[in-house]
């Protein structure tokens, strides 16, 4: 029977056999690109799900992801996670907020006119923002009050002021006023002025940041310093005539603070400021002391406050005379040591580092100042700091990093000018031998190419090396 | 219907493609959707009952899914509303080891779970995309899921200045 094969008949069936099996292969295929899923076809209620779980800022990055996260997140109810009332200059004459939602912050972007118009806008949505707990807004006009009123749970609040209110003198005399208590405000920002501070009482404000104030604002910021009593935070930045005694006299205060920045405060009156400083010498953990200080300050906060962890200094501020070193107690609580300005002597710096040898973390900026042969400084540096395992220097010359000399150094940040041999860094890896991070920029273009080669020959524990 | 009789029957599902697998009752009545359409059938109807057809799974997915039921067919299972109130983050190692898989084979089964309604595997699977797009930036989202970037600079900016202060705070 299989003798009598019609070889048309074979071909037919081999034909069709053979388009079957592209035909089912055709539908795989088809299936299996229909499969193949991307994030984009899963349907929006699964993405919905996804973003639930997310926390607020990764909501802040997947909202910018694309059209479709961007409308899905801002038109659910993720929404309250981000939570925004965001009014611009722009937006504000035909600002229509979502009266379904509840908003927790608020910023008003650039408003240089606040009407009345404004406010009465606000007041209409008043359930909507009675939850805000972050506010942040330039304020031109003198109705902060009304404002202020509108976020009664507010924590967080920025003012920047370009408009000088009426001064709180003038204030109390002239009409009898209530001060708006935000018993929930944790942090006030204040920049301009200092006026806005004489309408609220704040009794639990946690932290303070004042910013470019006028000699004129003394007396309602000394005011306000008084109230406080759970002060934790105080941030002094470009500020004329601090504590002026002709703008009232600063009581001792009831708080105790752990972080103090004081950067560029000139004139200050420094018999009130050491006045204010004495009772919280063994409070204060975080320190930052900028330019343009008075001595006898920086002098006293030196000698004195002897729990510092971290501290940020400017080279400025430290005080010339060997013989106030001297008189410095051992201290092995300062942990981490930032330098700021333009170094021009390294001699008030060791016999800083003298007496605070336990420094883990060395931050240095701007070292060009110092004269390239500085051998002195840079042979003792090792002893002086023999517990450090992160350094971070800004224009070091390469020749004296040949000197540095340090066990326990695990992380360095290093931009060097000079031209350095390859000998030279070997010799540097030598000394520091537990090195894990290797970052290095060259002020000027060196022999780059065989630097990584180099120093990761040279160092055993290696894992992370970058260069420019 | 008495679900915690000692004998599990077997019970029969077909994928989408046509594959068919073998579970027991304990194990599928994880899933809502299967769980509705049993008490649908009545007490009795199980034995009787043929396998179940489920058109929106493949027979890749169904596997990895009856996997995950038969190992937590004795663990209690939360309910969505017990889900939506978790805060404690705590994952079983073997879930955990379980989800390493290709990130297609995840939005399947992503689709699958919420399909057949088993609110604990929807919950670690997006839970799983989400930690993947949890610290990171939007171009790096974007290459992960390989998803294609549609905005303007003009648009991107705009909606970078609204997000800038939130992420300021």
């Amino acid at each position: 029977m299989t003798r009598f094969i019609n070889f048309n008949n074979l071909t037919t069936i081999a034909l069709r056999k053979r388009k079957n099996e592209t035909e089912i292969d055709d539908r795989m295929k088809k299936r299996a690109r229909f499969n193949e899923m991307t994030i984009n076809s899963m349907p929006n209620e699964l993405l919905w799900e996804i973003f639930s779980l997310l926390d607020r800022d990764s909501l802040l990055n997947a909202n910018l992801v694309n059209k479709n996260w961007n409308n899905l997140i801002c038109s659910t109810s993720l929404v309250e996670k981000i939570d925004k009332l965001y009014i611009t200059a722009e937006k504000v004459d035909n600002f229509i907020p979502d009266l379904t939602r509840k908003y927790t912050s608020v910023r008003f972007d650039d408003i240089v006119d606040w009407s009345s118009e404004l406010m009465e806008q606000l007041k209409a949505i008043g359930k909507c923002i009675t939850n805000v707990t972050f506010v942040e807004c330039v304020f031109f006009g003198n109705d902060i009050i009304n404002l202020l009123q509108m976020f009664p749970y507010c924590k967080f609040m920025e003012i920047s002021c370009c408009y000088e209110g009426c001064t709180p003198y003038e204030k109390y005399t002239s009409f009898p006023f209530r001060k708006v208590e935000m018993k929930s405000l944790k942090t006030v920002v204040l920049r301009g002025y200092s006026w806005p501070l004489s309408y609220i009482s704040t009794p639990n404000l946690k932290r303070l940041e004042v910013e470019t104030l006028g000699k004129e604002d003394q007396e309602t910021l000394i005011i306000f310093l008084n109230t406080l009593k759970e002060l934790r935070t105080l941030h002094l930045v470009d500020i004329h005539d601090l504590f002026d005694s002709r703008c009232g006299t600063i009581r001792t205060p009831k708080f105790k603070l752990k972080e103090l920045l004081m950067v560029n405060l000139p004139l200050m009156d420094s018999d009130q400021m050491i006045r204010f400083l004495r009772h919280m010498k063994d409070s204060v953990t975080l320190l930052e002391l900028g330019s343009e200080l008075n001595v006898r300050v920086c002098e006293y906060i030196l000698l004195n406050f002897n729990n510092i962890y971290s501290l940020n200094i400017d080279y400025e501020c430290f005080p010339r005379a060997r013989s106030f070193y001297q008189k410095m107690e051992m201290n092995k609580n300062l942990k981490y040591l930032a330098l700021y300005g333009n170094m021009r002597s390294s001699k008030q710096l060791m016999y800083f580092l003298k007496r605070n040898t336990c420094v883990e973390e060395l931050l240095m900026s701007e070292l060009h100042g110092l004269h390239p042969n500085n051998y002195e400084f840079w042979h003792q540096f090792s002893s002086l700091v023999p517990n450090l395992h992160t350094l971070c220097v800004r224009r070091i010359n390469v020749y004296n990093m040949v000197f540095i000399k340090l066990k326990n150094l695990k992380h360095l940040d290093v931009e060097y000018i000079g031209y350095a041999t390859c000998n030279s860094w070997i010799q540097f890896c030598l000394n520091n031998p537990k090195i894990e991070s290797f970052h290095i920029f060259a002020r000027y273009q060196d022999y780059f190419k065989n630097i990584e080669y180099i120093i990761r020959g040279s160092l055993n524990h290696l894992n992370d090396f970058f260069s420019n | 219907m008495d679900i915690d009789r000692p004998s599990d029957p077997q019970v029969s599902v077909v994928s989408s493609d046509g594959t068919m697998f073998h579970t027991t009752l304990k194990s599928i009545l994880l899933s809502g959707t299967i769980k509705d359409m049993i008490e649908h059938i009545g007490e009795g109807g199980v034995e009787n009952m043929g396998a179940i057809p489920l058109q929106n799974v493949d027979s890749k997915t169904l596997e990895i899914v009856i996997k995950w039921i038969e190992h937590h067919k004795d663990n209690i299972q939360p309910t969505s509303e017990e889900i939506k109130d978790k805060t404690a983050d705590f994952i079983d190692p073997w879930d955990e080891n379980f989800l390493e898989m290709d990130l297609d084979k995840l939005y399947n089964l992503i689709t699958a779970a919420n399909y057949l309604n088993i609110p604990q595997l929807l919950w670690l699977s997006t839970r799983k995309i989400a930690m993947l797009i949890k610290n990171r930036t939007p171009q790096e989202i974007r290459s992960l899921f390989n998803i294609e970037d549609d905005w303007t600079p003009q648009e991107i900016e705009a909606v970078q200045k609204e997000n800038q202060w939130c992420e300021e705070k």
